[in-house]
């Protein structure tokens, strides 16, 4: 009976604690909502972290119409959804090949292609900004996409093969004793069977393209082409910015990215979970 | 099945896409910055051809070399602090009856916010005039500081924000990775009368190691690289006490026409990067053989 | 397999070679404009206008179209990033060979210098209309000459005042000051009286470069600066020591605000028109933030010229500023007739309507414009214009991009009393000489 009471009172102090901790980790959203609603004097005076006194919807008025959310949002929709496709294919392919298919120096791939994580992204501006330049892709949705897929495979590609790695064989082998051909096999056993990595793929890709900016900025000088974060940037003013309206740009640019999340946390865990053994 | 697997066309065609893009715009960028940082080239006109010099003046230059101190600490900081504490929470909501899924969603939050408005609040938290942390302190009689303005409170105070956000990050790895174990063998150990926390040590962690390895991984090499979040909040200052190299390299780059020594910098980054991946390595293996 | 990776291999090396060897031969080819068959001509300009702040922004958005109503053959292609995005964007573009026809250039040795040296930049000499450079006010080419080239023209020029608000001045009893003892006076009435005397953004380090600017122009006046931007060994004299020593009086003084090292320049001029401080001393580009709507401070600032300290060389009538950042023509321009023609036309309409609209202080000849728009304030700062007798430009655009680091640094450095004023100067005289002087 004791030991029940201590057990109770234990996980009461746990859930306390977890639901603290859980109200830390939603607070910047919380805290972003009420900076896009307040002007100027209200964020760099008194009130930073109390409710706006006015509550300034106007700011996504200014955000929607005169800054041209609207059009950067599509771009950014169309960007990203493109790099996410193709990184999911290709990093897929390539995952198959290195985890399951049997050639030398497959190992020595793998840690080749996570040399990429390792590259400070700002020293490769000037390099990359003349190798699009040289293929005549400059101000073209190319000279996003193509950028942010060769940046995000060497993540995405260590996620399918860990992902893959923890499958089991049985139903390639089935296949292959049907007489499935191995693009067959690709295409219709292995794809399915790893939709919960895709969710994962997809939210990190997400994440990164989505928000990226210093490419977005440079590779591209054209307004028709220009992403969200751009354009939610050109509201800084050389000498004078008004932060509630940035604020309010930056929360239409960040409530997709927290449906994205929600809608597919669950395969997320799903993917991460099974891959979790092999690591 | 040996025969289909081996089938080496599609192994080619299969890694060619991979190959090709990281060949041209990964590759290739890496061997121009080598080849600018033996250069003296300000951006602009010829650079002259220097050899290794601008490594030279590397290993002279003392704000550099500051800057790698503070990279390295915040390594061993994401390494000794962020992953433990992702470890701990891990290992709890793991263990929570109720409520799971909503923890794990929450906490994984700050990760997908973009690091512009996460700046933005911890500058407002940290603020010397106004801030929520002063605020906070006044309350309990304790004078406010000038927390990121201030040699003494800045390196904390600009390292923190970026262990806080990706803890979620490494907490959902950890946790996927907990669930992933057998609950038998919690249950054996349970019956052989193990409390939780020597489940958790004696089982949990150990049966965690390939997981943790790749947490390790991911927080060394993202520490390593770490940028946005420190330009954000300090800008490196005051007095260079919070610069790291990805900073101080922008910043010679960008402000000081210095091309090829900031390419210098870049090609630092990316070795020390895999040696300490490397050594990484070996430290997990070693542990193995135990 | 072998053979296959191998060929692969092979041909990515091939691939990438051919890339970064015409990477690293010429980086001057293709510019931006072009001509079709028609005589059509499409300009392509850069700047870093894009906020609705900015009156800049509408002036030039506008000018596409009606330059292309005045001239139907020419197409104007413009495109706005701001700060430090536009930076590394100019610099990245004119590295890889591929800057627009027309591009907004910041000033000086840090900034557009280097790359008249490396003749990446038009001198517009020759094409420039005899007429345009009669309605230039007088001396404001200086600015855009180099080598006795003229290579942009003048749009608005910005001046550093000191901006008091009167109101909590009154309050505390104290005096707008005109010399360094009232001003140190009005610091201590104004500590006295609560409110923080002056507000510094010095995490951005650019602030407290102003400070220091005006500060050693009042100790040596703006003759000793050229002679010691000239000879940098001339910093680590009396007038320089002294000024950074007054600098660091009136950090002791207690005159700025605590949290100075950890505020942006942002902070800083909002916190100011939030009524957070008394005094600032910065250009007149933060007219738009002190006077928008709900800034409580609109209307109760005034601008006056930063004291004189006694004995000092310096006067009064010596500022800070009057460089003008402009818009600079790419050498590789296919059409740089038609360039200029624009140049021309886009400097004035932003110098007249710029001026009207309170952009800043006019480079242009005004008679006959409306200034009716123009604010107190506004007006104010351009009567303190007329006063001045010489100006020198912020030290960053007179000394080398690398120069100039070195000296924002070591300025955070003395302001947060890191170092001596003799240090500070001793550093300063190992600066290499400015171009320029």
């Amino acid at each position: 009976m004791n030991k029940k009471i201590t057990g109770r009172a234990k996980s009461c102090v746990t859930h306390v604690f977890l639901i603290i901790f859980a109200f830390i980790q939603v607070y910047p959203l919380f805290w972003l909502f009420e900076f896009s609603l307040k002007d100027n004097s209200e964020i760099f005076g008194g009130n930073i972290a109390g409710l706006p006194k006015h509550w300034r919807f106007g700011n996504y008025v200014t955000a929607f119409f005169k800054a041209n959310v609207i059009k950067y949002f599509l771009n950014s929709v169309l960007v990203t959804g493109i790099t996410i496709a193709v990184t999911l294919i290709v990093s897929a392919m390539s995952a198959y090949a290195i985890s399951r298919m049997i050639w030398k120096g497959r190992e020595t791939t793998l840690k080749i292609i996570l040399m990429g994580m390792m590259v400070p992204i700002h020293a490769a501006l000037l390099p990359l900004f003349i190798i699009l330049s040289k293929t005549h892709l400059l101000n073209s949705y190319a000279s996003l996409i193509i950028p942010y897929i060769a940046f995000g495979l060497p993540m995405a590609i260590y996620l399918f093969t860990s992902f893959m790695e923890s499958l089991p064989k049985e139903m390639e082998e089935a296949a292959a004793i049907d007489g499935c051909g191995i693009y067959r096999m690709f295409m219709l056993i292995v794809f399915p069977l790893i939709r919960p990595a895709v969710a994962t793929v997809s939210i990190f890709t997400f994440i990164s393209s989505w928000n990226e900016l210093m490419f977005a900025v440079t590779f591209i000088n054209k307004a028709e082409f220009k992403t969200l974060t751009v354009g939610i940037m050109s509201m800084v003013g050389a000498y004078t910015t008004k932060w509630g309206e940035i604020g309010a740009g930056l929360m239409i640019a960040t409530i997709p990215t927290v449906i994205m999340y929600l809608l597919l946390s669950e395969q997320v865990q799903k993917s991460l979970v099974a891959g979790a053994v092999k690591g | 099945m040996q025969k289909i697997l081996s089938n080496k066309k599609a192994i080619a065609l299969f890694l060619f896409p991979t190959m090709f893009l990281m060949a041209v715009f990964v590759v290739v960028p890496i061997c121009m910055s080598a080849y600018y940082s033996l250069l003296d080239w300000d951006g602009i006109g010829k650079g002259t051809f220097i050899g290794f010099q601008n490594y030279i003046d590397l290993i002279a230059d003392e704000r550099f070399l500051n800057s790698v101190k503070n990279s390295l600490l915040y390594a061993a900081c994401s390494l000794l602090i962020q992953l433990p504490v992702s470890l701990i929470l891990a290992i709890i909501v793991a263990n929570v009856r109720r409520g799971e899924k909503i923890y794990r969603t929450t906490f994984f939050i700050p990760v997908i916010i973009s690091s512009v408005v996460i700046g933005q609040l911890w500058q407002k938290i940290f603020n010397g005039d106004y801030g929520l942390l002063n605020a906070f302190l006044s309350l309990l009689g304790i004078p406010g500081q000038d927390w990121l303005g201030q040699e003494s409170t800045a390196l904390a105070a600009a390292f923190i924000p970026n262990l806080w956000q990706y803890i979620g990050y490494h907490m959902l790895i950890m946790y996927a990775g907990i669930k992933s174990i057998s609950p038998d063998i919690n249950e054996a150990a349970r019956i052989d009368g193990a409390n939780k926390v020597q489940i958790a040590w004696k089982i949990t962690i150990p049966l965690l190691k390939p997981i943790l390895q790749v947490c390790v991984t991911f927080s060394l090499i993202g520490a390593l690289k770490i940028f946005d979040l420190i330009y954000v909040l300090t800008g490196g200052g005051p007095f260079f006490s919070t610069e790291v190299p990805t900073i101080y390299m922008y910043k010679t780059i960008f402000d000081s026409f210095r091309y090829g020594y900031g390419s210098a910098i870049a090609i630092f980054v990316i070795i020390e990067c895999m040696i300490l991946t490397f050594v990484l390595r070996l430290f997990f293996r070693d542990k193995e053989k135990y | 397999m072998k053979k296959v990776m191998r060929k692969v291999g092979a041909m990515l090396l091939a691939a990438s070679m051919t890339v970064s060897l015409a990477a690293c031969g010429s980086s001057k080819d293709e510019s931006g404009s072009a001509k079709d068959s028609d005589g059509q001509i499409t300009l392509t300009i850069w700047h870093q206008s894009v906020a609705d702040t900015d009156p800049v922004k509408k002036i030039i958005e506008d000018s596409v179209e009606e330059y292309h109503e005045l001239h139907p053959n020419i197409t104007i292609e413009q495109d706005g990033v701001t700060g430090e995005q536009y930076k590394t964007k100019i610099k990245t573009a004119f590295a890889a060979g591929e800057a627009p026809d027309i591009s907004y250039m910041f000033s000086g040795g840090s900034f557009v210098k280097p790359y008249i040296d490396a003749s990446y930049l038009l001198p517009i000499d020759d094409y420039v209309s005899e007429d345009t450079l009669n309605s230039v006010l007088p001396g404001m080419l200086d600015g855009c000459t180099f080598d006795d080239k003229l290579y942009t023209l003048p749009t608005v020029t910005f001046l550093a005042n000191l901006y008091c608000n009167t109101e909590m001045f009154e309050d505390a009893g104290a005096k707008i000051p005109t010399t360094w003892e009232e001003l140190l006076d009005a610091i201590d009435k104004l500590n006295a009286a609560g409110y923080t005397p002056m507000i510094l953004g010095e995490k951005d380090r650019w602030p407290g470069m102003y400070m220091y600017d005006i500060i050693s122009a009042r100790t040596a006046g703006n003759a000793g600066l050229e002679e010691a931007f000239g000879d940098p060994s001339k910093f680590n004299s009396k007038p320089f020591i002294e000024a950074a020593e007054k600098l660091q009086e009136l950090v002791n003084a207690g005159a700025f605000n605590k949290n100075m090292m950890s505020m942006s320049y942002d902070e800083m001029v909002e916190g100011f028109a939030a009524g957070q401080a008394a005094m600032l001393y910065q250009a007149n580009w933060v007219h738009p933030s002190i006077q928008a709507e709900d800034s409580p401070t609109n209307g109760k600032v005034s601008c006056i010229a930063f004291p004189v300290i006694k004995d000092g060389a310096g006067s009064i009538t010596e500022f800070s500023g009057g460089s003008s950042d402009g818009y600079y023509i790419n050498a590789n321009c296919e059409h740089p007739k038609e360039a200029v023609e624009y140049l021309e036309y886009l400097s004035k309409k932003i110098g007249q309507v710029g001026y009207q609209q309170g952009a800043g202080l006019p480079c242009w000849d005004t008679t006959g414009v409306d200034t009716s728009g123009l604010t107190p304030l506004d007006t104010e700062s351009a009567g303190l214009m007329e006063t001045g007798t010489s100006y020198i430009s912020w030290w960053d655009n007179i000394l080398s991009s690398e120069d100039s680091e070195t000296y924002k640094d070591l300025l955070a450095q003395l302001i947060g009393l890191q170092i001596t004023p003799e240090q500070f100067c001793e550093s300063m005289s190992k600066l290499s000489p400015s171009d320029f002087y």
